[in-house]
This record gives structure tokens, sequence and C-alpha cells, in this order.
């Protein structure tokens, strides 16, 4: 029905998803320019599957793609003509974005459109008007300031999203710089595209930078970028992240690459409650309340001192109060860090409209290319279960197959033969139920690592094993969850359920930090064959591949 | 007056003077020679001069004697739409031996048809003064508005005369002409009273009259508010309009019609390979549920082509199954209790044919019903002079098709469409249908062939030959053809005039084919071959369409989408699935492997085999056993069954025989074994 140009990469369909064939000779460059404003949806080997949304536009709207190159990559890119509707739709999307401003006049804020009927519209929509005070010029609406957020919000959900051209407050001074050598003597300095994604956020800060997200792969650098953010900006940051050791980790980067002194940067626990011009705090405590109907004691962290810069760390895991009290924080910069826009809680607009929109996207397989991060390949390995367990796995429930599948001795061989096989790697055997994980380290003569470990024998073993006196290290799921994983070459995960995407993905990120040599890392994960485990790996399988990872799968009788 | 013979204009002149023409001249316009009375010798002139005046008569082609019109044997039915009604003439002498005088031009068969027409009865020569004289009485529609007025006015219609041959007034004829240019130019059919408008009732009675008995206009009834109608005979607006058949080219830009049957057919048919499609039991019509499931498969329209949006779910469905049906590549088939659309095997071999050769079978299933070379001739001289008139109607009747769709129908509309072919460029599509509903209506061959009024009825509902129903069904005959045939074949490229719903057609390289006008159908580009992809994520995408591979990748996957892209998923299910209709891990990875423009991931190859290794084959059978209490007696019982029992157990011994069962129960009781009563 439709041209055929074979040679294309491209094949947009009705639906706004887009399949790029990556053996294409135009693949690379479809894919830079296809990245500006679609997002990647899977990754497996060979047809990469992209989306177009309202949001992937209004992205690209905001970093200065123009509808027409939009538009003119579909079409010279595509196999097939492009559905009329699809184009009609992306010009459609683009040209919502901007055509409401909000700037600042004298010190009050106001919202502006030339656009008659758009502001006659907005001003009858229920959730936008209750925002909105009178003002004297047409097309033009006054906000108040602790509504900013808000307005933004409620503009997105009616598919108009403003562009914010208010301006920021300064904030309190902060001056700093980077070390061209860290503590430990090793040159440092910012690689290509962290460089590239700090200026795409600051914007030489005017006001059209200063908030947005930041969208790199695990093991790329995130925490860098935040502080070359920090360095660019030059004011108190206050920085959320996801737990007690992620904020340990942001305090010790940050004393160890900056010029910045311990007393400059606080950390803001449940085991302290520093506030200092680097004030590094939890989202668990910013959300933390006695019970239900008390107030966030924490949130008023926010509020202490005159931050310039605020800085979410795993921005698709900001929880929902801490949404809300971001909304009262418009004024301020806003970097968000991210491995994936996605959330599972879908609250992708709230992180656009209170965040900002995504300023830099950085394609891992060029990571993985330039040798930034580890290519990882992901090996599934079948063990037999043992006749001695088969009647009684028959004979149980769901619940229990799983777990006998999950404690199959008959792994311990394969653990023992993987080991054997990388001895110059760190290694780290990860498991779900203590008992299993234990004996695993028992019969090993490994230490071993659960929720219950004392957080000084954890930061013990940890720094053991970055170091090289400990080069296999046992780790319980729970523990797996609650504390940085340190960075390894091999991890075996000799049992597990799924869970989220992002953990998954997190997980598999502690092993891709670059490595000396072939720069590979290998994550294995055993499972018993033809049972339910096997069942559960099938969704693991479904998931990296799509990420892009390679997936084999394996006997424990072949050679591996 | 040969009325049909003539310049229609000057005909009209003619009328209006024919009060001032001498006899002699008007024989002269009658014929080439002096009028002649051989025919009728006793016969006066005066009696006959009206006849001739009326188009009754006429002289011979030799020239040599008077004969009776066609118009003449035609009146009665002109009139027939009025129905039965009684009208006498208190002195009606020299009427009777004009009639009498004409009676002598019908032939014996003639005469016998007309009872038979006349259901059976032999009407009384009133019959013909009736018909004859009907023109006059007539004008009494003028006046009456409904048909109870009309029923009164023909009461004292009885005690008036008949004045067949009253003093022409001059003002009427001038009326005349005038109510005759205003139906040439303007509506037609109208009411007599539209047609008498702000003229003087009598007057433009008159006038009407005149046109009635010089067949200027017919006479009719309108169905739905009863009012009678006058209106210009078809071939009159054939005549007018001969001039009118050049189509205006438009330069509104248009874009082609996908051949979208095609698609939906091979879309259709992979459905129907992989799971037949319950149809109703009555119609044998898939069911909505059914429609909606193989709709949502259907590519969509390009965005382009907005007229096509009026084509429905249910429409494109009911044309993919008439297609199928005509190229018989789908049968009906009762599994149980129920009725199934499934497809034949041949439908394999068709999936397989490049986009071109599907088209072409397609249209070739119906190219053939619209080759002008089917034409059928119905004329007189068609089926034959020597035919009466009951062999024409019996001739006829046979060549109808069981659907009774008119003689030529699908020619003629091919005949339509040719001139759309041949305009050189995009024409209103609009322009095209009214111009073809007057000037190219084979219907009107119909009224004006020497086809029996019977035959007429035959074809149409009503037992009316009424003008308005030759338009419409042609009006319909085209449209159906434009939405049932040329849209879904492709055959047309299409424009919308900009600002408006209008549309301009233009018949494109593949309607050129279809009409005749060429021998090949052009070759459309093959989408690429075997650009199918087995990704590591089981997913199987499509970089092109291929029906084929589609239905032979359906057989063991899931189903996610139709056409191109992400069209399938491989999971355990659907693996299991395929293991059901016996397709091993070993026959699925060929198949796959055969079609993947790239090598099968092994993680893919190694979970297929996998899951295909969770299968399993049970023999189910049903055994009579035999549980005896210790071994001793099983082997007692095995030795009394041979080799027609088996000992599952120790204790336990099976019989696959019921009757043989029953048999060695009996056996083993003489035995001293019973059968437990428990």
């Amino acid at each position: 029905m439709n041209e055929y140009n074979p040679e294309n990469p491209l094949i947009v369909q009705g639906d706004h998803t887009i399949l790029i064939e990556v053996d294409n000779p135009g693949y690379i460059e479809a894919r830079n320019r296809l990245l500006r404003f679609a997002e990647l949806v899977k990754s497996p080997e060979h047809i990469h599957t992209y989306r177009l949304t309202p949001l992937s536009i209004w992205n690209a709207c905001a970093s200065g793609v123009s509808v027409e190159e939009i538009t003119s990559t579909l079409t010279d890119y595509s196999k097939y003509s492009v559905p009329a509707h699809v184009l009609i739709e992306v010009k459609e999307f683009a040209s919502r974005y901007g055509r409401l401003k909000i700037v600042r006049q004298n010190s009050s804020l106001v919202l502006v459109t030339d656009d008659m009927a758009l502001a006659k519209e907005i001003s009858l929509n229920r959730q936008v008007s209750e925002y909105l005070c009178e003002h004297p010029e047409p097309g033009s609406f006054f906000v108040r300031q602790d509504n900013r957020g808000k307005l933004k919000q409620a503009l997105v959900k009616a598919g108009y999203p403003p562009e914010d051209l208010a301006g920021y407050t300064t904030g309190e001074n902060l001056s700093f710089s980077f070390r061209s050598e860290t503590l430990a003597g090793l040159p440092f300095s910012l690689r290509q595209y962290q460089a590239e994604s700090v200026d795409l956020f600051h914007a030489e800060g005017t006001d059209r930078g200063g908030s947005g997200v930041v969208v790199l792969p695990c093991g790329a650098g995130k925490t860098i970028i935040g502080m070359a953010v920090m360095e660019k900006v030059q004011s108190s940051t206050l920085i959320l992240a996801t737990n007690v050791t992620a904020v340990r980790q942001w305090m010790a980067e940050l004393l160890d690459k900056t010029t910045l002194t311990e007393d400059q940067i606080g950390e803001y626990s449940g085991a302290r409650k520093e506030i200092r011009p680097v004030t590094v705090s939890t989202y668990q405590i910013m959300t933390y309340r006695k019970s239900r109907n008390d107030e966030f004691k924490h949130m008023k962290l926010f509020d202490e001192r005159n931050w310039g810069l605020i800085i979410y760390d795993e921005v698709h895991l900001l929880p929902a109060p801490v949404f809300q009290a971001t909304a009262g924080l418009q004024a301020r910069r806003r970097l968000g860090l991210t491995a994936t826009l996605v959330r599972e809680d879908g609250l992708e607009d709230d992180v656009f409209a209170l965040i900002g929109p995504k300023k830099a996207d950085v394609p891992w397989k060029e990571l993985e290319h330039d040798g930034w991060i580890a290519k990882a390949v992901c090996t599934e390995i079948l063990v037999p279960m043992p006749q001695s367990l088969r009647m009684h796995y028959a004979v149980s429930n769901a619940r229990s197959q799983f777990r006998i599948a999950s404690e199959n001795p008959c792994k311990l061989p394969v653990i023992r033969k993987l080991i054997a096989q990388f001895p110059d790697e760190q290694i780290l055997v990860i498991g779900m139920y203590v008992s299993q994980v234990k004996s695993v380290a028992d019969d090993l003569g490994i230490p071993l690592l659960t929720g219950s470990t004392s957080q000084a024998k954890r930061d013990r073993l940890f720094s053991d094993f970055r170091s090289g006196r400990l080069r296999v290290l046992a780790v319980s799921k729970v523990a797996n969850f609650s504390v940085d994983l340190p960075d390894a070459g091999v991890a075996i995960q000799i049992s597990g359920t799924f869970g989220s995407r992002q953990e998954e993905a997190q997980r598999l990120g502690r092993i891709l930090r670059p490595k000396a040599g072939k720069n590979q890392a290998h994550f294995f994960t055993i499972v018993s064959h033809d049972t339910k485990e096997q069942e559960f790996a099938m969704k693991r399988q479904l998931f990296l591949c799509e990420q892009g990872y390679e997936y084999t799968i394996r006997y424990s009788d072949e050679s591996i | 007056m040969k009325v049909f013979n003539c310049n229609w204009e000057s005909v009209i002149d003619l009328s209006v003077r024919w009060d001032d023409v001498p006899v002699e001249s008007r024989a002269f316009y009658l014929s080439d020679g002096i009028l002649s009375a051989t025919a009728a010798s006793g016969t006066d002139a005066a009696l006959i001069q009206p006849l001739i005046d009326g188009d009754f008569l006429t002289l011979s082609p030799s020239g040599n004697k008077l004969e009776m019109t066609h118009n003449a044997r035609q009146f009665h039915k002109l009139l027939k739409s009025l129905g039965q009604h009684d009208v006498f003439a208190p002195d009606n002498d020299r009427i009777n031996r004009q009639i009498s005088y004409l009676k002598t031009f019908y032939t014996n068969e003639e005469r016998l048809n007309l009872t038979e027409n006349h259901g059976g009865y032999r009407r009384t020569d009133g019959d013909l003064l009736e018909q004859t004289g009907c023109a006059r009485w007539l004008s009494r529609f003028l006046t009456a508005n409904n048909p109870y007025t009309w029923n009164v006015e023909l009461e004292n219609r009885r005690t008036q005369p008949m004045l067949f041959d009253q003093e022409p007034d001059s003002d009427y004829r001038h009326m005349a002409k005038e109510i005759l240019q205003e139906l040439i130019h303007g509506d037609n059919p109208v009411t007599l009273t539209g047609a008498a408008r702000h003229r003087k009732r009598n007057k433009a009675a008159k006038a009407v009259v005149f046109l009635l008995e010089n067949i200027f206009v017919y006479l009719s009834t309108d169905r739905n508010t009863l009012k009678p109608v006058i209106g210009i005979h078809p071939f009159i607006h054939r005549f007018i309009n001969a001039g009118k058949t050049a189509l205006t080219v438009s330069d509104q830009p248009v874009s082609r019609c996908p051949p979208f049957l095609v698609d939906d057919l091979t879309t259709l048919l992979v459905g129907m390979l992989l799971k037949p499609i319950p149809v109703t039991q009555k119609d044998h019509e898939p069911y909505s549920r059914s429609v909606e499931e193989i709709a949502s498969r259907f590519q969509a329209f390009p965005e382009e082509c907005n007229f096509m949006h009026t084509y429905t779910d249910q429409d494109r469905v009911n044309l993919a199954v008439g297609a199928a049906g005509r190229l018989k590549l789908a049968s009906l088939e009762t599994i149980g209790k129920k009725t199934y659309l499934t497809a034949r095997k041949k439908s394999k071999e068709w999936l397989k044919l490049p986009p071109h050769e599907k088209l072409e079978e397609v249209m070739q299933a119906q190219r053939n019903a619209y080759s002008a070379e089917k034409c059928e001739d119905l004329t007189r001289s068609g089926l034959g002079e020597n035919l009466n008139w009951t062999g024409v109607v019996n001739t006829v009747r046979g060549r109808l098709d069981r659907n009774r769709a008119p003689f030529n129908i699908k020619g003629s509309v091919a005949g339509a469409f040719r001139k759309v072919s041949s305009a050189g460029g995009p024409v209103d599509a609009q322009e095209f249908l009214d111009n073809q509903l007057f000037v190219e209506n084979p219907y009107f061959t119909l009224f004006h062939s020497q086809i029996p009024f019977t035959v007429n009825r035959y074809w149409f509902e009503d037992n009316t030959v009424d003008y308005r129903e030759m338009v419409n069904e042609w009006y319909r005959n085209l449209q159906s053809f434009i939405i049932n045939t040329a849209i879904p074949f492709g055959m047309l490229n299409i424009g919308r005039v900009e600002g408006s719903n209008q549309h301009v057609i233009e018949v494109n390289d593949v309607g050129h084919y279809f009409l005749g006008e060429k021998n090949t159908l052009p070759v459309t580009e093959d989408t690429c071959g075997n650009a199918i992809i087995v990704q590591p994520n089981f997913e199987i995408v499509f970089l092109g369409p291929d029906p084929a591979a589609e239905v032979q990748i359906g057989q063991f996957s899931d189903r996610l989408g139709s056409g191109i892209g992400t069209l399938f998923r491989l999971s355990r299910t659907s693996i299991l699935q395929g293991a059901s209709i016996g397709l091993d891990a070993g026959c699925i990875l060929n198949t796959l492997e055969g079609l993947s423009e790239k090598p099968v991931p092994p993680n893919v190859k190694e979970q297929i085999k996998n899951w295909s290794a969770q299968c399993r084959r049970v023999t189910i059978t049903t055994r009579v056993l035999f549980i005896c209490p210790d071994g001793e007696t099983a082997l007692k019982v095995k030795s009394s069954g041979g080799d027609k029992v088996e000992l599952i157990s120790d204790t336990v011994v099976a019989v696959s025989d019921r009757k043989f069962a029953k048999t060695l129960a009996n056996k083993l009781e003489k035995k001293g074994i019973f059968r437990n009563t428990d």
C-alpha cells in the first residue's frame, strides 16, 4: 500500500511506535536524531522500539528541537510512508509547547500567551483557572509564587506545557571547584559526555536552563554530573538520594573530587541532622511522619537554607510527597538524575512539570562503545533438579515449588565452577533466601552480608572488596536492595524474584563500571531447569534482552 | 410527424405553426411524397388526418402506404399508469370510425397480445377509444389535485363530449412550446399543476393534452403523492443532451486509492487459515465480534484518502468475504452444529503470489462480467425479427440472471467509465454521475426498445416503467461500481475539491486494465521478501508484509499485529499451541530459520527447545480392571485371559475389550473367582 525505501532504517507505525533496524547502515544517524524526540522503549538486538509521546515531543521542544526536524527525521529515514495522522499529531503536540510562558514582570509571576483563544480556554479550565489571577492585559494572568509548580502541573495535564522563563533565585553563594587529582592522587576530569550534559542543563546560566533531568545509564557517572552542575551554579545545594549509603557516597565523592571541605558538607538522615551549604539527605527522611495524619516534619529542610540548587538523585524514585513539596520550589534550580524516565507510578508528567524537561540523554550503547561502561553478557545456567527433590517439588504448592527450585543443591558445583573460571575478577554471589546464601557462603568459605549485618561490618567488607583484599562476597537480596553494591566484574545470582525494572537495571548497573582489559562484565543466573524458577527467569530474560544485553542460555554440564 | 427523426426545436416550432401549414404541406412533413390513402380506401382524409397528426399513422418507407407507428402501439402503455377508467362519449361515431380504421393496422397476433396484456379477456373496441381519447380527458388532471377530485371529474366528464379533433387554438400551442421548453431545461418530471404554473388553467390543459397527444411528454403518477406528473421521455433527454456528454477535466490534485481489497482479503485468509470464522446459520455472515476482530487487523487507509472512511468495518469484511467466495478461496464448512467460513487449501498458494498477481486474480473474477463483449442485445433485431411478442418475452426472461439484473448493465457501467478514462484528467464525480443518468442510461433503451411492457414489469418491483426508477436504478449501478469495485480494486485516483465535499475521480492504470484498455496490469514493487527478524526478546518483527509467512508463524506464536512491525511473540503458551498441532521444536526452529533474515538468537532457540521438551503425549484409553486380592489370583486371571489381558501390576489385570471382559468374568466364575458386588 505504501512507497518502500528498503535502505532506510525506520518503520513508523500508526500507534506512534517507531521500529529502528540496528543493522541498517543508517542506524546510528537515525538513532541520534530519533533520541532527541522519542523515548526508547526497548532495545533487543536487531530492532529497537521507540515511542513518540506528547512528553517526548515537549522535551524535544524544550531542548530546541523544531517540529520540522522531527517530521523530517521521520520521513527521511522511514522505510514506508509515515502515517499522515502521526505527522499531524507530532505537529499538534509540538505546537502546544511554549504557547504559554511564565515570565517575571517586576517581581510578579505572569502567565502570558499571544493566543487569545487559548487564554480563554485555560481560563475556563477548572484545574488551571484556580491558579490564575486577573491581569489587566489580555492574554495574561498573574500567578502566585507558591502556585508556580502547581500551575505547571495543571497546564501539562491540560496538554499545554508552559515554558518557564521566570528565572530562579540565586541562593547562597558557595565557591568551590573540581580537583585535578582526587584525594587518592588519581587524575580527574569530566568525560566529554558529562561535560556536554552539564552544559545542556546549565545553558550558560540563562533562564532557559537550570531545571531538568539528565538521563544516563547506571555506572556512567551521574554523581559526577551532579557535582559538575553544582560547580557551575556555585550555590548552596540540597541533594536528595535514595538511601543512607548513597548519601555517604555523595559526600565521599564531593570530598574526593572537589575543593569542598567536610564542614561544608552535611548529612541529614536518621542518624544525623546536619544542615550545611551542601546537605545530602534521603527521600526516606523527607517523607517520614509518625502517623498518617501527621505532617512530614523534615520537609521543612527545603526551606532551611536559601538553596540555589536541588539535586534529585534517581529521580524516577521520587516519592509523591516530595513532588508536592517540589511544587513549591520552582524558584530554585532543580536537577534530576536517573537512568530511566520511566516511572512505575506513571508520574512522568510531574517530573516534566516540576523538575523540568529532559536535558540530556546519552545512549548507553554509545558509552559502551567508547568504553565508559563495560559490556555485559548475561548468561542463564540451567541445572537439573535432583531426582530426590522431584517428587517433593511436584506435590508442593506454587510458592514452595519456587523455593525448592531456588534452593536446589545442584547449584553449588556451578557456583564453584564459575568462581574458578574468573580467578582475576571481583565476584558477587547474590541470593534471595538468606539460608541458602548462608549455606553457600559457608560451603565456599566466603564472607556473607545480609540485612542484619551491621553498618560497620558492611563498610569494612565493602572496603576490602573494593581494595581487592576480598575477591568473592556473598550478599542476600535484602541487603542488596538497601546498600550500595560495590563494583564487580562478575555477579552470580543464585536465586531471586524479578522485582521492579529499575532495581534489576540498578543491580546490573553495578557491574557495568568500566574495567581494565576486555572491559566486559558477566551476569550469571543459575536456574533450576524445568521448574517455576525458570518461568520467573524468563521475565528477567525478556527484560535484559529489551535493555539490549546479550543473553545466552547454557546447561550446567556444558562449558560456560 | 416523425418527431424522433427531426430537430427538436424545429419540431416544436412546427407544432406551434401547425394550423398555418396547409394540408398538402403537412403531408410533406410526413413524407416525401403525397399522402396516399391506398391502404385506407374508402376512408376520407379528414378522418385519417388526426391520426396522422397524432402520430398514430405514418407513411411506410416505400412511401406508398400508411403504417401504424410504434407510438400508436405503445400508446396504451403510456397511459397504463392511470389505471382502469371508464370513459364514455355520447357521440363517438367519428372516433369509432377512426378507431376501426386504426385497428386495421394491427396484426392478428398483436390483437391477441393486446388481449393477453389486458389480463386475458378481450376488451371492446371502446378500449382503443379510451386509449386514443385519453389525452383529451386528461386535461381534467390539471384541476384535480388528488385522486378523489379526479374521480369526481371523471363523473363530470361523462356528460361532456369527447372532443378529439377540436379546432386548435394557436395560443395553447405556443403555451405547449413553453411548457415543453421548461421541462427540457428545468425540473422534470413535474406535476400537472406545476406545468401549468401561472398560466390559465384551461389553456394549459389544452397545451398539455397537445404534448401528450404528440408523445412529446409522457404521463405518470407520482407514487408518493399520487399526483399526476408529466415528463420528458428519456430518449428525448438523450436527444437533447447529446452534446452534454463531454466531462469537464479538473486540475484538482488526486491521490491513488490503494487496492485495499487485496490486502483485506489477504488478512482475512491468513486469519481463516489459523482459525475458521464462525458465521450465522441463517445468512452465513460473520458474527459482529468476528467482524471486529478481523477488521482490527486490517490496515488503516492512508490519511489522504479521507473519503474511504465511509467504509465501515462491516463493509470491508463483506467485500473481502465476497472476494474470497468469488475466487473460491474460502468455503462454508459445518463443524459440529456450527457453520464456519474456512480457507481452502488453494488460498495458501494465493497468499504466496506477489501483490500484482493477487490483484489480477481478484479482478479477473469480475472483469469478464464487465466486458463489452458480454453485451446482450435485447432489441427486436437482436432477439430475432420473426419472434412474436410472446417469444420476445420468453427469450428475454431466459437471459436474465438470477438476480434479475437487467441486461448489459455491467457492460454499460464499464462503458460509462470509459468516458472517465478517456477524459484526460480527473473529472467531477457528481458531474459524471449526473451526465450518465440521462445520456447513457441503458434502462432507457428498455423503454425505447420493442420490449413488451410485461418484461419491464419483470425487472422492476412496481408495475410501472417509472422514469425516475430507471434514473435511480442506473445511479445505484454506477455508485455501486465505484464503491464496491473501483475503489476497493484501486482503479481510481481520487481527490477532494477544497472547501467542499465533492470529489474528483480519475481512472488510473489499474482501472485501464480493468476496463480492457490495457492488456496487462501494472506490476507494483514488491516490498522486501524475507524481511523477518526474530528478536532475543522473543518478538518477531516483519520489516515488510509477508502473509504466507504470517500464516506459518501464526501457528506457533501469539499475534501482536498485522502487516508490518512487531507481529508476533513466542511464548510458552504459543509453543505448546504449536505442539498441540504436531509442531515440535525442530519444526518450529526450521520454520523460523528459514524465514528469518538474521540467525535465530541462541536464547530463543534454547527456550523453544525447553518449552517443547516440556510437552508430553499421553494415551488415553478405556480399560476394564480386574483388581485382585493377591498376586496368585491375578495370575489366574491372566492365564484365563491369555493374550487379551495385561498384568499391569502384581494384583491388577487390565482388559481393553469390554465384551471380552464380560466373557472372562463369566469364565472366572466357573473357576471360583467371583466379581465383587460392593
